[in-house]
């Protein structure tokens, strides 16, 4: 009597079995393949002082290299490249969660989605408060906001403004804050959002929007035409998993940082997969919940590791 | 030594068989090697030695031993009550300044303390920058000791390590010199900066002195102890707090002007006592404006007595009046009554109702606390702690009266009240009926402290429904995921605590998906005859969708949506959470104060908790077991019941159960149970008390005796004898000393004196008295620090069996740190001495503020001194050590097996260098010649093997003269034995090769050679079997 077993050693694996078989006594270990790598900068001390990160979940970069972070305590700071802290200011009202948008525009201003007082702040550089998109009344008409989430400008200098809530779209004003037109809706179908989190434009003003609940980046003309999508729910390359930010490098590149898969992945401006950094953990290189990553003039990215109160500075 | 790096040998005899092994290896190996060549010879000879030796070197434990050079300084910050204020910001000034002064590898970091000790900054390479304290630390007590530790903990392995403390020395918790001693004996140096002050004209109110037990309508003496520095005047007025109202005494309505001479100063206060209560004084001083008091806590203090009544009782009831026939019944039976109504709980906290208690001072007045049919969660965790705590230790009764909100049904079981009560909640055997399966979804970690709560909620639910409930737990943590799935809570309770211990939700951005697989779940649940979720959540995950709320109300899934309003007023949030909750008919709370949280978790569990009452439309007699001293001369018809909450009897030896109910039958259900729970007594009456169960009972004859002599057997025992209970404070300590007299003033000597003392806390600690001299017994309460009322409950026996209970308490108003006028450098110092660190003087600027620049003059924490020692890192050679042996054993191999053609390797560099520089290579015939040569032996060689291999045995001598005889056995007749035998096949011809065949007969293989002999064998057996003679 020959044991199935015995028969398999007898004949010998091939080479597929044996990968499958890892593969599989891998996959049931939990073994985790992504590998680690060594950041070029990791930096923040948790706290709530001046200088100090408590869950930052949003940041940007000036022309002059300057890292802008909104933080859970709904505070703007101002950092150098290497995480010195050059100043900061305080939004207007405060409650226990900040700012989820943040963006430098090209004239050198500050755009904050204000979130959950739904409105857009516009700030200059040292953190005058210019003027604001909204009139802080949370509603679905247009040119109210339910929870705005990122907002850009196009070369026209209007304003994106993406949002969440009973009515996830996108809305456009000009750039004196007149709203102009809107799309989307709350929902599963192509156009439609799930908590929209973040927005990007490229130099040809195509707007890329991280639907994170849905698990894709959608791409738009200005008018609201979908051109393309990319994206399902998962782990491996071309997958996400709650895209939270999305930004273009000077590479003309996608980044996207993924929160709940911990990664950074970057997309060739049609969607296709070109790389991944990351994996969740402590270490450097390893990332607990990002929301937000930051690509400087150099191209590298700053990523904020936000449960782990940190940036982590890297290039991919 | 190369610079930090040296090397260890853990076992060094085990050099010795280096010059035992190496010569002889040496001198056989050389004879062994010598057809090798010179040059080989001497190098497998070094291969060799190397080997051995390697292997020798990592049996002796060769360790690399490397100095760390880096150093780490910690400081310790002294953030307690007792430092001024004013200190904290050159503090920090000066940590921050140090810190400049470290080397690029230094690593600083900073732990503050008070009674707790926290890291501040962890150490690092970085400058500090600290602009106050981030951590919340308890402040009202100074434990040097304790923050020593956690900095002997923080430092890092690699390092030379420092301490600095920046303290006034004045430490009340702990020991920092034993800490130092540990600190001295890991290498750790402790540098001291003494922060130095002088409260030269503070006044302290000490005590307000009441005697602990007043009788109704006497004069109590209260009597208020200032301490003064210096003379000084003032204006002090003392307030009077009964009942939760505060007001100044009787005859002490203004402040009265007084002028406090240098030391103890002592102020009397008459007040008479008109009704029994329990009474709080507070004495408040307040300084004239040119006092030079600077501290404004230490100017009060309390003190408090009780004065007790005939018989009082507190009543809390769940719906105002419910009880109006049992309180007239106890009432007319000369029992005081206090009613309170407990509030309803709602997501801002309690709703309506009365103040209830939340200290043991409040309880004091009452002989015993009924609970009538009040819910659970209409109190606090610490006033379930706070109701258990009356009876056992202060002797007070527990009486619960049973209806559709008490027991089981009202969510008791797993509670300190039902450990007092003589019944458990749970159900043991009845046939259960009625299942529910409760979901929990965790979002809740936006909240300040949201994990510490989602941890509180979900235990809370777990503990109020009944074992057969089904409960499992989500939460979010990059997917959505079961903490533990649907089962039976039964004896996977405590798997279920332990699995909530260790949860850590994240921030879930959606809750389709969570949603979906709650409702998966409560679907697979067959027998569950409810199913419930219940979501917390701030609202701010992506709303559920249309499609998702109609599959839950199609599988008739109720959620339960509790917002806890962690961004304000968002009305989109309350919008999607009212409407989730709305449209599965569920319920919607907003929460605004998350101590509400718990109590809306065990609400929810118990509203979908299997339903714990049995109750009938036709009336039935209770059963009488037997008489007890409750039921004693009562009337003999007891009237029927016709409902009572089911509940299982307490196996214990001390519960009497004098009435239970026959039905339902096959089972014990208690209706009356009784027993003695520590100091005190309690009682379980599980029907109601003349409503809806018992609608006979208040007509009953003996209605009001019944439950006078109830509550009076549960009451609180009058003190006897003539003890006087004095309590000292001092020190930490509470001295307790019993001065026992009988009636005729002679001393009680030989009691036996033990009880326990309650701290503000509500932690106990049990106490034994010794009789230190005739009548007198003493004891002391340790580690009496926290501020509030320390209530002390002695139970005596006396050698005639008398007995008692006698009780005091004694306040305390404020922390020790605010008894400290003046800072203590020389512990500081001792510490220093003690571990070879430095003493820091502060510099001051002329305004006589702190300089913490000049202070730091000639000061550096990030010295090198002959005291620091540099710790060293081992790290064991042996795994590379043997790599390398046998790395270098193949070498050996290679070195005796491979012979390198040096004038071959020669020449062919010789010829690529010509070609290289584009000169002809002169042709070298001789190497295909050599080749065809070479070949042509292969060849040959090959051939003879393979015959050898076929076993051609070489005709034997006798057939070699007739090579045309055939072959076979020559052992058989030759002739016969070859006409049936194969013939052999013809020996191959030679093949045609490149080499000349060689005319040498080729010499005999092994093979041939051993056929010959064993052919030998035979053909002399065969010649001995044809003559045997031979």
């Amino acid at each position: 009597m020959t044991f199935g077993s015995i028969g398999v050693i007898e004949r010998g694996w091939s080479r597929r079995e044996f990968a499958a078989f890892l593969a599989c006594a891998c996959a049931g270990s939990g073994c985790d393949f992504a590998p680690t790598f060594r950041p070029d900068l990791v930096w923040g001390v948790h706290g709530i002082q001046p200088g100090r990160l408590h869950k930052p979940r949003v940041a940007a970069f000036d022309v002059d290299d300057n890292l802008y972070i909104a933080d859970l305590t709904d505070r703007v700071q101002v950092f150098d490249r290497d995480g010195k802290y050059l100043r900061g200011w305080r939004t207007p009202d405060f409650n226990v969660d900040g700012p989820s948008g943040l963006t430098v525009d090209r004239l050198g201003r500050v755009l904050v989605a204000d979130t959950h007082f739904y409105r857009v702040l516009v700030y200059s550089r040292t953190g005058e408060l210019l003027f604001q998109i909204g009139d802080g009344v949370q509603d679905t008409t247009p040119g109210r906001f339910g929870y705005p989430t990122d907002v850009v400008l196009d070369r026209d200098g209007n304003f994106y403004v993406s949002e969440y809530g009973e009515n996830d779209r996108i809305q456009v004003f000009s750039p004196e804050g007149e709203w102009l037109r809107q799309w989307g809706g709350h929902g599963y179908a192509s156009g439609e959002f799930l908590r929209p989190r973040a927005l990007a434009i490229d130099d040809n003003d195509q707007i890329y929007v991280a639907d994170s609940c849905n698990h894709r980046i959608q791409v738009f003309d200005v008018s609201g035409a979908l051109l393309r999508t990319w994206g399902s729910l998962g782990s491996g390359p071309g997958e996400l998993r709650y895209p939270y930010d999305v930004a273009i490098g000077p590479d003309q590149c996608v980044y996207v940082c993924e929160y709940a898969n911990n990664r950074v992945q970057k997309f060739s401006l049609d969607g296709k997969s070109l790389g991944m950094r990351g994996r969740a953990g402590r270490g450097p290189g390893e990332f607990n919940y990002p929301w937000a990553l930051a690509i400087d003039r150099s191209g590298s990215v700053s990523l904020i590791d936000s449960d782990n109160h940190r940036v982590q500075r890297f290039r991919m | 030594m190369l610079g930090n790096l040296s090397i260890s040998i853990g076992r060094p005899w085990w050099l010795i068989v280096l010059p035992i092994v190496l010569p002889p290896l040496v001198l056989f190996s050389y004879r062994g090697l010598s057809g090798l060549g010179r040059v080989r010879r001497w190098l497998a000879l070094l291969v060799r030695v190397s080997v051995i030796t390697l292997i020798v070197l990592a049996l002796a434990r060769v360790q690399a031993v490397r100095k760390n050079d880096k150093l780490t300084t910690l400081f310790l910050l002294d953030a307690s009550e007792s430092v001024p204020r004013e200190w904290q910001g050159p503090s920090f000034d000066y940590i921050n300044a140090a810190t400049r002064k470290r080397r690029a590898d230094d690593l600083a970091g900073v732990i503050v303390f008070g009674k707790t000790a926290a890291v501040e900054a962890p150490p690092a390479p970085t400058q500090l920058d600290l602009l106050g304290i981030e951590n919340s630390i308890e402040t009202d007590h100074t434990d040097l000791a304790k923050a020593i530790k956690l900095a002997l903990a923080t430092f890092p392995e690699d390092s030379a390590r420092r301490i600095v403390v920046l303290s006034d020395g004045n430490e009340n918790r702990g020991s920092a010199v034993e800490q130092a001693l540990a600190a001295r004996d890991l290498d750790v140096q402790i540098d001291v900066v003494p922060i130095e002050y002088r409260y030269d004209r503070e006044v302290l109110v000490e005590k307000v002195s009441v005697p602990p037990e007043v009788k109704e309508g006497e004069t109590v003496k209260i009597s208020v102890v200032i301490r003064a520095s210096e003379p000084t005047r003032g204006t002090l007025q003392i307030f009077q707090k009964s009942d939760d109202y505060r007001a100044p005494a009787p005859g002490n309505e203004k402040p009265q002007a007084i002028e406090l001479q240098r030391g103890i100063n002592v102020f009397t206060l008459n007040q008479l006592i008109t009704k029994p209560n329990f009474y709080t004084f507070t004495a408040e001083f307040v300084p004239d404006q040119d006092s030079g008091d600077r501290r404004a806590m230490n100017n009060s203090a309390a003190g408090f007595t009780q004065a007790r009544g005939k018989g009082h009782v507190l009543l809390i009831e769940g719906t105002k009046g419910e009880h109006s026939e049992f309180v007239r019944a106890l009432q007319e039976k000369k029992i005081q009554v206090t009613s309170l109504t407990a509030p309803k709980v709602d997501g801002s906290g309690d709703v309506g109702g009365d103040p209830m208690p939340t200290d043991l001072a409040q309880l004091q007045p009452y002989d015993a606390l009924i609970l009538g049919n009040v819910p659970k969660d209409a109190f606090t965790l610490a006033q379930h702690a706070l109701f258990e705590t009356n009876t056992h230790d202060m002797g007070a009764g527990l009486i619960m009266l049973g209806g559709p909100d008490s027991f089981g049904a009202g969510g008791w079981m797993n509670t300190p009240v039902e450990k007092a009560l003589p019944v458990d909640m749970q159900i043991k055997a009845l046939k259960v009926q009625g299942k529910s399966a409760m979901a929990m979804v965790m979002h809740a970690t936006e909240i300040p402290e949201g994990n510490y709560w989602q941890k509180v909620i979900a235990k809370e639910a777990i503990n109020t429904l009944s074992s057969y409930d089904y409960a499992g737990v989500l939460y979010w943590n990059g997917q959505e995921s079961w903490l533990f799935t649907l089962r039976p809570i039964g004896s996977s309770r405590g798997m279920m605590l332990r699995a909530i211990d260790r949860m850590t939700p994240s921030d879930m951005p959606d809750f389709d998906p969570i949603l979906l697989m709650a409702m998966r779940g409560l679907t697979r649940v067959k027998d569950a005859m409810s199913r419930h979720i219940v979501l917390v959540s701030d609202g701010d995950p992506a709303p559920p969708t249309p499609g998702v709320i109609r599959q839950l109300i199609a599988n008739k899934i109720t959620v339960t949506t509790v917002l806890t309003a962690a961004h304000g007023n968002d009305s989109n949030a309350r919008n999607v959470m009212r409407n989730l909750a709305n449209k599965t008919k569920g319920r919607f709370y907003e929460v605004t104060n998350p101590r509400a949280l718990p109590r809306i978790y065990q609400k929810e569990a118990r509203v979908i908790s299997r339903p714990l009452i049995f109750e009938q439309k036709a009336a039935w007699t209770p059963k009488v077991n037997y008489v007890t001293e409750p039921l004693t001369g009562l009337a003999d018809a007891i009237p029927p019941i016709n409902g009572f909450v089911l509940a299982t009897l307490k196996e214990n030896e001390l519960v009497e159960m004098p009435m239970s109910s026959p039905l339902p039958a096959g089972q014990v259900n208690p209706l009356l149970a009784h027993w003695s729970y520590g100091l005190g007594r309690s009682v379980a009456w599980t029907s109601d008390t003349g409503r809806k169960w018992t609608t006979a009972w208040p007509s009953w004859e003996s209605y009001a005796a019944f439950w006078s002599q109830v509550v009076r057997w549960s009451m609180k025992p009058a003190d006897r004898g003539n003890l006087a209970l004095t309590l000292k404070r001092e020190g930490g300590q509470i001295k307790v000393v019993v001065d026992a007299l009988d009636k005729n003033d002679q001393f009680l000597n030989f009691l036996t004196v033990q009880g326990v003392v309650v701290s503000p806390k509500l932690d106990r600690q049990s106490l034994e008295l010794k009789q230190t001299a005739p009548g007198r017994y003493e004891g002391v309460i340790e580690g009496a620090e926290g501020m509030g009322n320390y209530f002390v409950n002695l139970g005596y026996r006396g050698t005639d069996g008398a007995q008692g209970i006698i009780s005091s308490g004694v306040s305390v108003p404020y922390s020790d740190e605010y008894r400290e006028l003046r800072s203590n450098p020389t512990s500081l110092d001792n510490i220093a001495s003690l571990t070879g660190g430095e003493v820091v003087s502060w510099k001051f600027r002329p305004d006589g503020r702190p300089d913490p620049a000049r202070t730091q003059t000639g000061v550096d924490h990030f010295r090198r001194d002959p005291n620091l020692k540099n710790p060293r890192g081992f790290r064991d050679l042996w795994p590379d050590f043997l790599w390398l042996a046998a790395v270098l054993f193949l070498g050996d191999v290679a070195v005796r097996r491979i012979a390198p053609d040096v004038g071959r390797m020669r020449r062919t560099l010789a010829d690529n260098w010509k070609k290289l520089r584009g000169q002809e290579v002169a042709p070298r015939p001789e190497y295909m010649e050599k080749l065809r040569g070479r070949k042509a032996e292969v060849d040959q060689q090959l051939e003879r093997s393979r015959a050898a291999t076929r076993y051609e045995a070489q005709p034997p001598a006798f057939l070699a003269a007739n090579p045309d005889a055939p072959l076979g056995e020559p052992l058989l007749d030759t002739n016969a034995a070859a006409a049936d035998r194969p013939r052999r096949n013809e020996p191959a011809k030679p093949a045609a090769g490149l080499a000349p065949t060689s005319k040498a007969p080729a010499p005999e293989s092994y093979t041939n050679r051993l056929l010959k002999a064993k052919q030998k064998v035979w053909e002399d057996r065969e010649k001995n079997k044809e003559n045997p003679s031979s």
